[in-house]
């Protein structure tokens, strides 16, 4: 699951000309720390939405990567 | 009544001395002073009024209610969202879609006569109408508890210093004021009085300067030259911004001094890169509320389509804010521009971000950035204070085709004053952008300093205002 979502992440990252991650910190802030913007962020709960067929986003707005890792692991 | 007018001065004189000073520190009483106090402010302009205002809150505070007895339950959501909706779109959208449909059926060859209504639009509705909304959505999303108390519920949807044209307050972040005791303090109150200084200061001797300039030049586009039509969509962009951001600063700062804390609506946006940017800096309220109300849950339904899903929603989600603003075509062509700007910075960020590493200078990728976002916001102001479409493509047109000066001889002096205080405001806002408000001179040590400040700002409002004009998203 880890591996796919650290696809799922780079990929909305190099989609909006960001630089890859090469690991998953679950303390890192998707907007301050991966520079993702709002409209990114909604394009990373679609693809999470469509890859695992979970919206992280039912129970409140996910801030860190760990909140993404916590939505998915349920 | 009129944050400027010597009525609302009056007005709030009483209400401070009574709520700090008679009430005291007995916040229930002081909840329901607020709420008669904010009724009499709303009923000042329309007393008849008063009552979808108080249905409104009413429906919405017995919703949460049943809400928390029946969890999950999408029935309450769904006459929330009925009722709120369905007020606003008689009231402001009624007679824009029936005539709407009545021209969409002449062209072709039907001749229907548009059922119009006679109907006044009251003062703030689309903004009480959101900020109620956002407490029965949040509630049914469970992201906040629903208030047992009537009082708080209606102190909270009608609290005037921002019931007219916001910010739109979400529930869940202003409601838990009114259910704990307000302290005053001296900082705070100091520090609203100065954001109230320099929310005159943008309304009065901005915007209201502006104002009288900005009407002559779009009365008749036709007659003007292409300069002069640069000019008006100019100052129109500072007027707006004079006038709306200046009510934002009045209304955070007489909340402040009511022991309340509300968001901040605008974050210096003519100072933006990016048409993504000044979204994120402009009426902040607003499109966080579409963000989290209106783009999200479109994008539940479209992110399936992958990026393609996401440009679908940006531009339905701006395609409402610019309904939102009024029932106008020329809203709907704001919304549009909008939605398509922010739609192909999101769709090309990626090689943007490739093109400004490769040019390596932030200075130049910043200005053209900052020039391109104007010009674009710029076009969108022409839609925006056009009277029709075709008044804002003429308008466009005279742009490239009329002659570059004007003819006849114009009183330059009134845009001599007007674009030095646009200079003042721009130079003061520039210096103190990571600041909360423009006019944030808490840093500054020195008390005679801190007052020399105080007083030639305040004489320059004295000395400079303008004739008093109705604050321009009240009609929204």
């Amino acid at each position: 699951m880890q591996e796919k979502l650290l696809s799922v992440i780079n990929s909305v990252l190099s989609n909006s000309g960001l630089d890859k991650i090469t690991q998953l910190n679950p303390n890192a802030d998707l907007r301050n720390d991966l520079e993702l913007d709002s409209i990114s962020l909604a394009e990373l709960v679609a693809l999470i939405d469509n890859r695992f067929g979970v919206d992280i986003n039912a129970e409140g707005m996910i801030e860190t990567v760990g909140d993404i890792q916590n939505r998915l692991s349920r | 009544m009129l944050f400027t007018s010597a009525t609302f001065f009056l007005f709030f004189i009483i209400v401070f001395y009574v709520y700090w000073f008679v009430l005291d520190k007995n916040f229930r009483w002081q909840n329901l002073f607020l709420w008669i106090a904010s009724y009499v402010f709303y009923g000042w302009w329309d007393w008849r009024f008063l009552f979808l205002l108080f249905l409104s809150s009413s429906v919405d505070f017995v919703l949460g209610l049943k809400m928390k007895a029946n969890p999950g339950q999408k029935i309450y959501l769904y006459f929330s969202l009925i009722f709120n909706l369905g007020m606003l779109g008689f009231f402001k959208y009624f007679n824009f879609f029936s005539e709407s449909f009545a021209a969409l059926f002449a062209n072709f060859g039907v001749q229907v006569d548009p059922f119009v209504l006679k109907v006044i639009l009251p003062v703030g509705i689309s903004f009480y109408t959101f900020q109620s909304l956002s407490y029965t959505i949040d509630v049914y999303k469970k992201q906040m508890e629903p208030t047992t108390d009537f009082i708080q519920m209606m102190a909270f949807v009608s609290f005037f210093p921002q019931l007219v044209a916001g910010p739109i307050e979400r529930a869940k972040y202003l409601l838990p004021q009114f259910a704990k005791i307000r302290e005053f303090k001296y900082e705070k109150a100091i520090d609203g009085s100065r954001q109230i200084l320099w929310g005159f200061f943008k309304k009065m001797v901005i915007a209201d300067n502006c104002a009288p300039l900005v009407n002559d030049i779009f009365a008749d586009p036709s007659s003007q030259s292409s300069l002069m039509l640069i000019i008006g969509a100019v100052l129109f962009a500072f007027q707006i911004y004079g006038d709306f951001s200046g009510y934002s600063d009045i209304a955070l700062g007489v909340a402040r001094l009511l022991g309340f804390d509300l968001k901040k609506n605008f974050n210096f946006p003519y100072f933006s890169t990016s048409m993504s940017e000044m979204w994120r800096k402009w009426h902040i309220s607003l499109s966080s509320w579409a963000n989290d109300y209106i783009f999200t849950p479109i994008t539940k339904s479209t992110g399936k389509y992958g990026r393609n899903g996401i440009v679908t929603a940006l531009i339905c989600t701006f395609l409402v804010l610019g309904l939102w603003h009024g029932a106008n075509w020329t809203f709907v062509f704001f919304g549009l521009l909008h939605g398509l700007t922010v739609a192909s910075e999101y769709f090309f960020q990626k090689q943007i971000r490739q093109k400004n590493k490769f040019i390596n200078n932030k200075f130049i990728t910043s200005i053209s950035g900052w020039l391109l976002t104007i010009t674009l916001w710029l076009v969108g102001m022409i839609f925006f204070r056009a009277q029709s479409v075709s008044q804002a493509f003429s308008y466009f047109k005279g742009i490239f085709s009329a002659e570059f000066f004007p003819k006849s001889p114009v009183g330059w002096s009134s845009f001599y004053l007007a674009f030095f205080f646009i200079a003042v405001l721009l130079l003061i806002e520039w210096f103190n952008r990571t600041k909360e408000f423009g006019f944030e001179i808490s840093h500054v040590k020195s008390k005679p300093l801190r007052w020399a400040f105080y007083f030639i700002l305040l004489f320059t409002i004295l000395g400079n205002a303008g004739s008093q004009q109705d604050f321009i998203y009240f009609q929204f």
